[in-house]
Parts: C-alpha cells; structure tokens; sequence
C-alpha cells in the first residue's frame, strides 16, 4: 500500500472512531472544554504516531483509547500541579471502570445507539433543555436563554439525563434495538 | 441495586459530571465503584448518557496537523460544506448544534469513498423496535445468546434490525426459505427476506434448491447469490470475506469498480484498498452445520470438543527445560491429544504436556488455531481472546475426585457449608495467553473455586508462544513455581494423583471474542453422566480428571 492510500486509510479510521474516542475521553474528563482540547491532543497525537499502528494487532478503537488514556494521564498530573483535580476519581477506580468498559465494550455501543432512540421520545421541552445544556458552554451561559435560574436549569438537567439513564438501559436490556 | 443505591449512585454521577464531587462524596463514589460490578455499569451508563449528549451537541471542531491538509491536494471550496457525521441520529438537527469537523475538510473527498460505505453501518437503520412484521425465525440454536444477554429462543421471529449474537450458533430462516447459519460473534442487519447486512463475524447462507437472489452486503463487498451456498466474513477492520461451498455467487466490491463470479471452491477477499483477491478456500473457516451430537448430550457450542482422556501424566524433565516455546526437550510419550469435533478435527486441537520437579510446574501446548496469537482481550475476558487454561489442584489431601466446586464455595447454607476443597488456594487455575498488543506471553492465577485473590503476571513465571510455520496453530511454554500455586514447601511428588483439568479457547479473528472451546482431562464417570455439560466443568471439582506424577528415570 502506497504512503497515501495508508493515510487515507489511516483518516477514514480516525473519522469513523472520533466519536468513540470523543466518549472515551468524556467518560474520564466529563468537562466537555477539557475533553475538546484533549481530543485534539489525541488526534494530533494518533496523527503523528499513525506508522505505529498495526491493524493486526488490534482494533483502531482499542489503540486509538489507550492514547487518549495517556493524554488524560498528562492532564491529570497538570491538574493535580494546579490542585484543580478535587474530582479526579482514584487511578484504579479509573482503571477498575476502564476494565468493566473494554469488557462491555458492545453494550457501551448499545447503550450509544440507544441514547438516539431515547432523545426522540423526550418531549420538545425536554430535548429543548438538553440541547440549550450541551449547545452551549455552560448551564450558566445557557439559563438565561431558557428563562430559568441556572439551580433551574441544572435540575431539570438532571431529571432529564436521569430519564435518558433509564431509557438507554431498559431499551438495551428489552432487546429494543439489539 | 435497591432504588435508594441506584439514586445515590445517580446523584455521585451528577456532581462527577458538574465537576462538583465534594472529597466526602467522591469516597463514597469510589468505594462503591469498586465493590460493585453492578454500580460501575450504572455509572457508565451515567457517563455515556453525558458522553453521547457532548458529542452530539458538540459545536467545536478539532484541528489536525496542516500536515494532513497537505496529503490530498484539494481545494476547500470544492468541497461540501458539510459532510454527515459518523453516528447521525435520527431526530432533526437543529441549525448549528452540530459543525463538522474542521479539520476532516481538506480530506473529505479523499475519505468520502470509505466514509459513504461506512454510513451503511450506520445505527439509524429500522431496527427491532420498529413496527415492521418479521420475516425471519430462529429455526435452530446451540447456545444461542444476543448481546444485551437474552437467550436466543427458537421460533421467535425477527423483526428487521440490526443483531448482535453473542454467543452460540444459530440458524435463521427468512420467508424466502433462506437459511442463515450465524456464528458468535457476530453483528448483522436483516434488512428483508433477500436482503441483509454482516457488520461483523461469520455468516453461512443457504438458499433452497432452485432459488436465488439472496444479497448480502458487507462493509467493503456485496455478494449475489446465485443459486448456492456460501459463507460470509467481516473483521472489526472491515476487511471482507465470502467463500463459495455450492453453486455460485458475484461479489463486487464496494470501493473499486469491478465484480466478479465466484464457483465451489472459491474465495475472495477485499482488504483496506477495496479490490477484490482470490485467496485460498479453508473449510474451518465457517460452520456450516451444528455438529452432531450424542442423545443427551449438551456441547457447549459448534467449535467444542468431546473429552476422552482420564488423566495427564506427569514426569521430571531428562534435560534442563529452557521456556522458549521450543519443545524438543519434552518427552512427548506422556503428551495427550484432543480435538474439536468434526469437521474441525484438523484445525482445532491441543496436543498437551506437563512436567514438574522440586521447583516448577512445567506446561507445554500445541494448539491448532486458524487465527493464532491474536489475543486483544483484557483483565478477565483475556482468556476469551484465545488461551490455554489448566486448573490444578496442588494439595495431595484434597485427593482425587476433587469435591469443591463453584456453588459449594459460595454456599450460605448450614446444611451444605463450604468445603476446604472449594476454598484451597492450592486449587488453581493457571490462565495462560498471548497479548497481540505488547507479543508477549501472559499468565493470570485464580484461586480456589471462588477464583479469589487473582493475580496477572506474578513475578517467577516464564512463557514463551511461537506461531506455527504454516500460520495455523502456535506452541506455548510455561514455568510456574510452585510458589505461585501456593506448594512451594510441599511439591506434588511421585506417586500424587490429583485433579486437572485444561481448557482450549479459540477467538475469532480480531481476537477479542471466544469462537470455540474445549475441555479435555475430565473424570470419566462424570462426563458420562446423562446432561452432562462439560462447559461448566470448570465449575465443579469432581469432574476433573486426574493429574498422575510419575517417578523420575
């Protein structure tokens, strides 16, 4: 295979797992700021390194999170220099979840392809809430636009994801879209 | 979970997610996550809610290097404005929630190729919750299960959708009088009674006599049956199969122009650059039928064995052992060999051996493996990926037939008390592998029947793995101090009988997912039990067979 049909093949890789990594790397920095400039290191990262990957060694996916992992790794250690880490969870809390994950590796995928179903059978204030949440920098940024305090806005988040929790596990569990 | 937990739980996740978890919340949060299997999923599926919200409001893109701009020499402006993402949903977009890729731009035409076939993969299909009438029922299954866990149950029709078998052996008939044969793992879209979609793994179609029509499409090729039978293959990397058994088919690419008619006997191919190559026809590649089976006999899947041997014999080395997956040095006159039953007795076989003196435990293997030394599976699926499993006990007074188990060392009840046998830690299982990531040996201890204290990779063992010549099969060689079985004061010695077992697991070709099994070293008398279910032996000490240590010469 020549240089360039290597790199096309190594981009139409990197396009088809960016949202995996994306939700790689939300999983352990839930700060989507933090998590946007991390994917960008990452994909920097995987870009530079790409001679390194080896399809038969393992899946793009699996390779593609584990340098993430690393970049999340660097993060942490400058956080923890700054003491803004207060949230950080245990490294092997971390690896423990990272474990259960790669185990269940189909079922994140799942519970991902149902979240899609789930949104639709939000009703239009609902979704209307979400979408001003998660469109926009912050619950603060986003309150006045919805009409409510941000205290507001941030529990009807939460009641929301909550109904979103539920739905993405009941519909898996039901088969609904398996 | 009790509804309190599962709110409490909720709640830990929200101030995660906020990035307000106060230092009392966050011990809290972390002793439940690592105490409870069923608090981690919870919280991933917390996790991937916010997850899969971020991404698909995200309103920033991501800069690659300019290097990347550089690759395809063509100009943004004739380019689209917007290409569609990877996971579109299926509710409208609202304006603007949703930029693309910034830097994906400059490279779109190069990808858009791959990018448009990709899309057929994509979730947005009709799926089982759709309202649609089925037009396909599981005719048959060995041991069926889908993803979420469900048993596949036989006469249950299936509604268009994407499926995902886990687990077994299935056989799925369309109205067209198609007949699918799935093997686990596999992930497939029945799109209508002519027509469906293999994202992953194995699939066999069979059309009645007369008849044809049947499209298949896999990610990078499209076959057309033509009054045949013919099997089907998808890798996680896309790379696409179809193997010809009766008849004939046309397989076209997807990528390249071009399309061709495969006979018996035929097979192709079509790797990362999309064009279509013969390659060889292997007859283990696929299962074609289930295998036949004794009355009451339960085989735990297509690929799986049935055990003859009683015992494994035991002896000290003549010479020093040198690991190095070498075995010229073993006496092959105590090797025992076992194979899966046909068709596969040719491709999936162990030829095993074992030896000790006053400080290791020796293990040796050939196994017979289509996809050797693939292993990407971790932590405690690791063994599903490919591996060898011995379980011994190393404990002359537990004797032989062991009579710990699984249940027994878990039991609460007064009348049925654990017994030393379920507890030892000189009963162990010695879960030995090849990481495909770092081309290493690997070893996992787990103790006892309550598989307590597990360890990875305890410092004193050596492994070596070496692939077969031919690609078919791979040799491993282990030393294991009788330290890390818990025996280093009291060795087995000549004359010990106590219980073995070992265990072959075959993957799929991505290895991550177990494709097939064997037990082998098993008691007789329980083996011939009726129902008896050798899959679960691992469980249940008394249907192990014998490890007899001989003298030296």
């Amino acid at each position: 295979m020549s240089s360039l049909e290597s790199d096309e093949r190594f981009v139409a890789l990197l396009l088809a797992n960016h949202n995996r990594i994306f939700r790689f790397l939300v999983t352990l920095v839930p700060c989507r700021s933090d998590a946007e400039d991390l994917l960008q290191q990452t994909c920097v990262t995987l870009w530079q390194g790409r001679e390194k990957f080896d399809p038969a060694a393992g899946e793009f996916a699996s390779w593609a999170c584990a340098i993430a992992h690393n970049q999340v790794r660097n993060f942490w250690r400058r956080e923890a220099t700054r003491n803004a880490a207060h949230s950080q969870l245990s490294e092997d809390v971390v690896e423990s979840l990272l474990a259960t994950r790669s185990a269940h590796g189909s079922l994140m995928e799942e519970w991902h392809r149902a979240l899609a179903y789930c949104l639709e059978r939000l009703s239009p204030h609902q979704r209307s809430v979400v979408e001003e949440c998660y469109g926009g920098a912050s619950i603060k940024a986003a309150a006045p636009n919805a009409g409510r305090t941000p205290n507001a806005l941030y529990k009807v988040l939460r009641h929301v994801r909550g109904l979103l929790h539920d739905c993405i596990q009941k519909t898996v569990k039901e088969g609904g879209l398996a | 979970m009790s509804p309190l937990d599962a709110d409490e739980l909720r709640a830990l996740a929200d101030a995660y997610v906020a990035g307000e978890l106060s230092p009392e919340q966050r011990v809290t949060l972390e002793n439940r996550l690592r105490t409870s299997v069923e608090a981690r999923l919870s919280f991933l599926a917390f996790l991937e809610v916010h997850a899969g919200l971020a991404w698909e409001y995200r309103g920033a893109g991501v800069e690659l290097p300019e290097a990347t701009r550089s690759l395809f020499l063509v100009p943004d402006s004739s380019l689209p404005s917007e290409i569609p993402n990877e996971a579109p949903s299926t509710r409208n977009q609202q304006p603007g929630t949703r930029k693309f890729l910034r830097w994906a731009l400059p490279l779109a035409a190069a990808v858009m190729v791959l990018f448009g076939i990709a899309q057929m993969w994509l979730p947005n299909r009709p799926s089982a919750v759709s309202s649609a009438t089925a037009f396909a029922v599981v005719k048959a299954s060995l041991h069926g299960q889908w993803a979420d866990g469900r048993e596949v149950v036989v006469g249950a029709p299936l509604l268009p959708g994407v499926w995902e078998l886990q687990n077994g052996l299935v056989e799925i008939e369309t109205t067209s009088g198609t007949t699918l044969m799935v093997e686990a793992p596999a992930r497939f879209e029945l799109v209508n009674a002519l027509y469906g979609r293999l994202m992953a793994g194995n699939v066999v179609v069979r059309m009645p006599e007369g008849k044809s029509g049947f499209v298949m499409d896999l990610p990078q090729m499209r076959v057309t049956d033509l009054g045949t039978e013919f099997g089907v293959s998808v890798a996680l990397n896309g790379e696409s199969r179809v193997q010809v058994f009766d008849g004939k088919v046309r397989a076209e690419s997807l990528m390249v122009p071009g399309g061709r008619e495969l006979a018996v006997g035929e097979s192709a191919v079509s790797k990362a650059d999309g064009v279509l190559s013969s390659e060889k026809s292997l007859k283990d590649r696929f299962v074609r039928q289930f295998p036949p089976t004794l009355p009451g006999e339960h085989l735990g899947g297509a690929l799986y064995s049935r055990s003859a041997v009683d015992a494994v014999r035991i002896a000290p080395p003549a010479v020093p052992v040198v690991i190095d997956a070498d075995l010229s040095e073993w006496n092959r006159s105590n090797a025992f060999r076992s194979a899966c039953l046909p068709p596969y007795d040719d491709s999936h076989f162990v030829e095993g051996m074992m030896m000790y003196d006053a400080q290791h435990l020796y293990i040796s293997a050939h196994v017979g493996d289509p996809e050797p030394m693939r292993n990407v599976a971790r932590d405690i699926m690791d063994f599903a990926g490919g591996s060898v499993i011995v379980r011994v006990s190393t404990d002359r007074n537990l004797g032989w037939p062991l009579k710990g188990s699984a249940e027994n060392a878990t039991s609460k009840k007064a009348a049925n008390p654990p017994l030393p046998d379920s507890l030892s830690d000189r009963v162990v299982s010695i879960i030995m592998s090849h990481d495909a990531q770092s081309n290493e040996a690997r070893m996992r201890l787990q103790y006892g029947f309550k598989h307590s204290n597990a360890e990875s990779n305890p410092p004193g063992w050596r492994g070596a793995f070496r692939k077969d010549a031919d690609g078919r099969g791979y040799t491993l060689e282990y030393a294991i101090p009788w330290s890390l079985l818990n025996s280093e004061n009291d060795p087995p010695r000549a004359g010990d009988e106590m219980a073995a077992l070992w265990m072959v697991h075959w993957s799929d070709a991505d290895g991550r997912l177990c494709r097939g099994q064997l037990v082998e070293v098993t008691n007789p008398q329980a083996r011939s039990k009726p129902g008896a279910a050798p899959a679960t032996f691992f469980r249940d000490g008394s249907t192990w067979g014998r490890a007899i240590y001989l003298p030296g010469r």
